[in-house]
């Protein structure tokens, strides 16, 4: 009996890690153990998850997550370049409404409310999920486009276990990640350090020269550092309780270069990063009941400086942020998951007048109901406050049909959404604008996922058509009295497309081949405005491609293993009128590995190409990007499964 | 074997598809729309200042006469944006001169078929020019304590005149060049309120009049006096000013004050017989040289707009001015007669910001 209820209890978490999980890689080997992905513990009717396959996180240890996203997912990352700025865009909504997650904790900054994802190495993350539209009010509202969430898992093997792996790159790349784990069914240790830089002194064509015969020239002042460590800690007992405790410290150097356009004075420019992240998540099973607490502590500290423009900028940042969840199983078909959630925000900056304090939080309750194997429904509803102001109720309902062992799901979706104005926005000196009214609006989904399996061949296609309608859009502009600039409720936009992908995978003796495509559109306009004569009416978003997609294909032979992966961008504007625009471009990576066991020591060898056809292209305006460019590297591990 | 056969081809159309992305493009870069076909002759520079540091800035061409706009002419004629910011135009035979701002240089541009003849580069924050000679023109600078003197013959810097305070518009009086000290960012411990005289045959500084804070406008009217406009400073703790100063004695005569600190007015103009004055508070005033008091009702109301520049046709008299909208798409310039009835409109580069009349 206890055992039929623990099945049940731990089926109710999976749901996060089944459903619409998208496979790359179809893993005929049985795993081990119950890998928790996400203490999370809502269910998900109608609501749709994309995981990022982990196959893919530990094949590329020494890129960031901007670079994961922007070549494996249908996040538009707008980036300056490696080790430099990369801010994402979901469903065509903007970076301040992509909510980033770290073990379920919202880390976005306080200030910007945007993360910017070249700070985080992908040897630090072991899964990264995305939650589209709605899907993401289960863990924070503001997130009109969706969530990105990633997490540090441990499989709970008994074991001690280490590696360290060494990239070395064009451009005086360098990477040095070593980590170190050791545990057994009750208790994990892993402690993961990284060092990695690069000279960044790439050389480019300068079409802002002369179009017809652009001289080559090299990248100067586009160096970085990043150097971190991060310490996690899992405990359970027999079943019912979990801990996990994550420590995150990280220091960031780089340099900024300017545009094309501009006279490049040696070291003008320069911002330097130090952050310290500390999670802690606490899980109880129980036979009915089971609640998950987290609380975490997150500090930020940024320099920025521009000697010319004599601006030295300090900004600190200490955020608290706690929640907890509770789900109760009615029976079988009904639970109840209750949340509340409270943070605090302490801001300490030059551009700020006084130190700016934030309180918020929020609380919200969901039904899920599954009559039927068939059928799920969830229905939730949320209330935010911030300060003083509470929010109004934010509802969502979604339904699903169909399930994992059916070969075609059904999911909709239909949810109100809500943002806050950031602090920057509330309180920068001089412009912050205390009035600002909050983001609002709602957004639509609905979408079906197919699979088949053949013998030896798996197939799935699945197409969304999404819609997110946001009000009360900031913008900043300069003020009409004054001369500075300041952030208004200004515009009234309308994202909406689809997201579309297809993977087929087979394999046949020793030999297995995947190979996934995507392709989004997203149209998002602006449909009405408060400006007057705004040419930007019914106009596209600038930087927001209508047509992107890639395609992943990946074989597999004994040792060998050879990876591909093709992104394509559409036309993307860079005028609000939409008088200019970045014209499209296609970038190939490629990647060969080899791996050799001997015992319990393996030995992994990579070579990597990027930018493979050489492309001459440029993500942003008058920033120059590399052309083919290379890295190799050895890992060697020690009682680690190979992949 | 089937699946042998399956295999590989799924592998050639993977590597097919992978060369669709072959091949590189040669217009990589920004792609910039609506321009058309430029032919010289009388007519308006506009100079479209584009976004700091974004690049997209650009030069337009207005012809009074067919009443139509030509954008993106530096663009079209040179493949090639012309940098960063362009500030200031100034033409001296037959050639027209740009200071791009953010790219610290001065393009040298041929006017019959606006094909750029040089660059000159290397200055810190160039601003606006005042040719006063076949081989001198002077030009302020932001960033930079000194005028930079260029010669355009052989399209290179000829020396610098110390001037010790950075330097905004500047304009002719008789043999000297008044120029006016905007900002404090070239110098921190001294207040940005200082007009400064320079000799133009010996290029020497020969005084400074103190002025109130933020100076950004001068003219020459029809009795020879100098009028200067101070915005009072963006922080708004001083009242901006309207003053007249006397060129012979040098002595400030006349002050205007405005009656809020929060206004920001710029752009001051002259008509073409030198006897009104017109200048921008958000909406446009117009003002007689001999009136006792600044202007109460606007000639032209901006209500609802983000009016940028000014610039009066020396020849029509007419009056053209620039809505930026909100600094982020193309912006509007009106044009209107000198009574402020509204003549034409069109939509021009981001940002307008300056008005040279080839008339």
């Amino acid at each position: 009996m206890r055992y039929l209820q623990h099945i049940l209890l731990i089926f109710c978490l999976l749901p996060v890690v089944i459903n619409a999980q998208v496979y790359f890689f179809p893993d005929t080997i049985p795993l081990p153990g119950i890998t928790v992905v996400s203490t999370h513990i809502v269910e998900n009717g109608g609501l749709q998850e994309q995981k990022v396959d982990s196959i893919i996180l530990s094949a590329n240890p020494g890129s960031s997550i901007s670079e994961i996203l922007s070549g494996f997912t249908p996040v538009f990352i707008k980036t300056y370049g490696q080790g430099s700025l990369a801010t994402s865009s979901f469903r065509g909504a903007g970076a301040t409404q992509t909510q980033v997650l770290w073990n379920d904790v919202p880390i976005n900054s306080p200030m910007l409310g945007q993360t910017d994802f070249s700070l985080f190495p992908v040897f630090f993350i072991d899964a990264i999920t995305l939650n589209s539209g709605a899907n993401s009010l289960k863990n924070a509202s503001g997130s009109f486009g969706g969530n990105i969430s990633m997490s540090s898992v441990t499989n709970w093997k008994k074991n001690i276990a280490a590696s360290l792996h060494q990239e070395l790159g064009s451009f005086g790349y360098h990477g040095t990640f070593f980590s170190f784990s050791a545990g057994n069914t009750k208790f994990q240790s892993r402690t993961r350090v990284f060092f990695s830089g690069a000279e960044n002194d790439f050389s480019f064509t300068n079409i802002d020269k002369d179009r017809y015969n652009p001289p080559s020239e090299q990248r100067l002042d586009a160096q970085y550092n990043q150097k971190g460590v991060a310490q996690d800690f899992w405990l359970r007992d027999g079943g019912s309780n979990q801990l996990h405790i994550a420590i995150w410290a990280q220091d960031n150097d780089r340099m900024i270069p300017p545009t094309t356009l501009v006279l490049h004075h040696p070291g003008n420019e320069s911002q330097s990063q130090q952050f310290t992240r500390i999670t802690g998540n606490y899980t109880h099973f129980g036979e009915h009941i089971t609640f998950n607490y987290r609380s975490a502590w997150l500090y930020d500290n940024l320099v920025y400086e521009n000697v010319i423009s004599e601006i030295l900028s300090t900004n600190v940042t200490n955020s608290f942020i706690n929640a907890l969840e509770s789900k109760y199983s009615i029976n079988s078909k009904l639970s109840i998951v209750g949340s509340v959630a409270f943070d605090h925000h302490r801001v300490s900056s030059s551009n700020y007048p006084d130190i700016a304090e934030r309180n918020q939080g929020s609380m919200s309750l969901s039904f899920d109901y599954k009559p039927f194997s068939w059928l799920q429904v969830t229905a939730m509803s949320k209330e935010e406050f911030v300060d003083q102001t509470w929010s109004p109720f934010i509802p969502l309902l979604g339904v699903k049909v169909g399930g994992k062992d059916k070969s075609v799901t059904l999911h909709g979706n239909i949810a109100g959404n809500y943002r806050m104005p950031s602090l920057n926005d509330l309180y920068w000196n001089p412009g912050g604008n205390p009035d600002l009214l909050p983001e609002k609006g709602y957004s639509t989904e609905a979408g079906v996922l197919w699979r088949k399996k053949l013998q030896d061949i798996t197939l799935t296609a699945g197409a969304t058509v999404f819609q997110n309608d946001i009000q009360n859009w900031i913008q900043w502009l300069p003020d009409s009295v004054f001369s500075y600039w300041t952030p208004q409720n200004l515009k009234h936009v309308i994202a909406k497309g689809v997201e579309s992908q297809l993977e087929m995978s087979w394999s046949a003796g020793e030999s297995t081949l995947a190979i996934k495509g995507m392709y989004q559109y997203v149209s998002a306009t602006i449909v009405s405005s408060d400006i007057q004569n705004d040419g930007s009416l019914n106009k596209q978003l600038i930087y927001v491609p209508q047509h992107s997609g890639n395609i992943q294909a990946r074989w597999k032979y004994r040792q060998l293993e050879l990876f591909y992966t093709h992104q394509l961008y559409g036309k993307r504007f860079t005028a609000a009128d939409n008088k200019r625009y970045m014209p499209p471009y296609y970038l190939g990576d490629c990647r060969i590995s080899y791996s050799l066991l001997y015992g319990r020591t393996g030995f992994l060898l990579t070579l990597k190409a990027n930018n493979l056809f050489n492309a001459d292209y440029q993500a942003i305006a008058h920033q120059p990007m590399p052309g083919r460019h290379f890295s190799a590297g050895i890992r060697i591990t020690f009682n680690e499964n190979e992949k | 074997m089937k699946n042998r056969a399956l295999h590989i081809l799924i592998i050639t159309i993977v590597v097919a598809v992978a060369f669709l992305g072959f091949g590189c493009d040669d217009n990589f870069g920004e792609v910039v729309l609506d321009s058309s076909p430029y032919n010289s002759g009388e007519g308006v520079f506009i100079l479209n200042e584009g976004n700091f540091n974004s690049g997209n800035g650009s030069i337009s061409f207005y012809r009074p006469d067919s009443a139509k706009i030509i954008n993106n002419v530096f663009y079209r004629e040179n493949s090639r944006p012309i940098g960063d910011v362009p500030q200031d135009i100034a033409i001296h035979q037959g050639r027209a001169f740009v200071t791009v701002n953010n790219s610290g240089t001065i393009e040298i541009i041929r006017l019959d078929d606006f094909v750029s003849i040089g660059k000159i580069p290397g200055l810190a924050s160039p601003k606006y020019l005042l040719p006063v000679a076949s081989d001198r023109v002077f030009v302020t600078d932001l960033y930079s304590d000194s005028i930079a003197v260029i010669n355009p013959e052989i399209a290179e810097v000829s020396g610098y005149i110390n001037v010790g305070y950075s330097t905004d518009r500047i304009i002719r009086v008789g043999g000297e060049a008044w120029t006016i000290c905007w900002s404090q960012l070239a110098h921190p411990d001294k207040v940005n309120n200082q007009l400064i005289i320079v000799n133009i045959d010996s290029q020497q500084v020969v005084d400074s009049i103190r002025i109130t804070k933020e100076p950004n406008s001068l003219v020459q009217d029809a009795n020879g006096n100098i009028w200067v406009l101070c915005s009072g400073g963006f922080m708004n703790t001083i009242f901006p000013s309207l003053l007249r100063i006397n060129p012979a004695t040098r002595i400030v005569e006349a002050a205007f004050e405005f009656p809020s600190k929060t206004m920001s007015p710029s752009m001051l103009c002259i008509n073409k017989a030198g006897d009104k004055l017109i200048f921008l508070n958000k909406s446009i005033y117009q003002m007689d040289i001999d009136a006792g008091q600044l202007p109460s009702a606007p000639l032209i109301d901006g209500e609802g707009s983000l009016f940028y520049a000014i610039g009066v046709d020396p020849v029509s008299d007419w009056i053209y001015v620039s809505d930026a909208i909100d600094y982020q798409q193309s912006g509007i310039v009106y044009i209107y007669d000198n009574e402020g009835n509204e003549m034409d409109e069109c939509r021009s580069g981001i940002i307008p910001g300056n008005f040279c009349f080839n008339r």
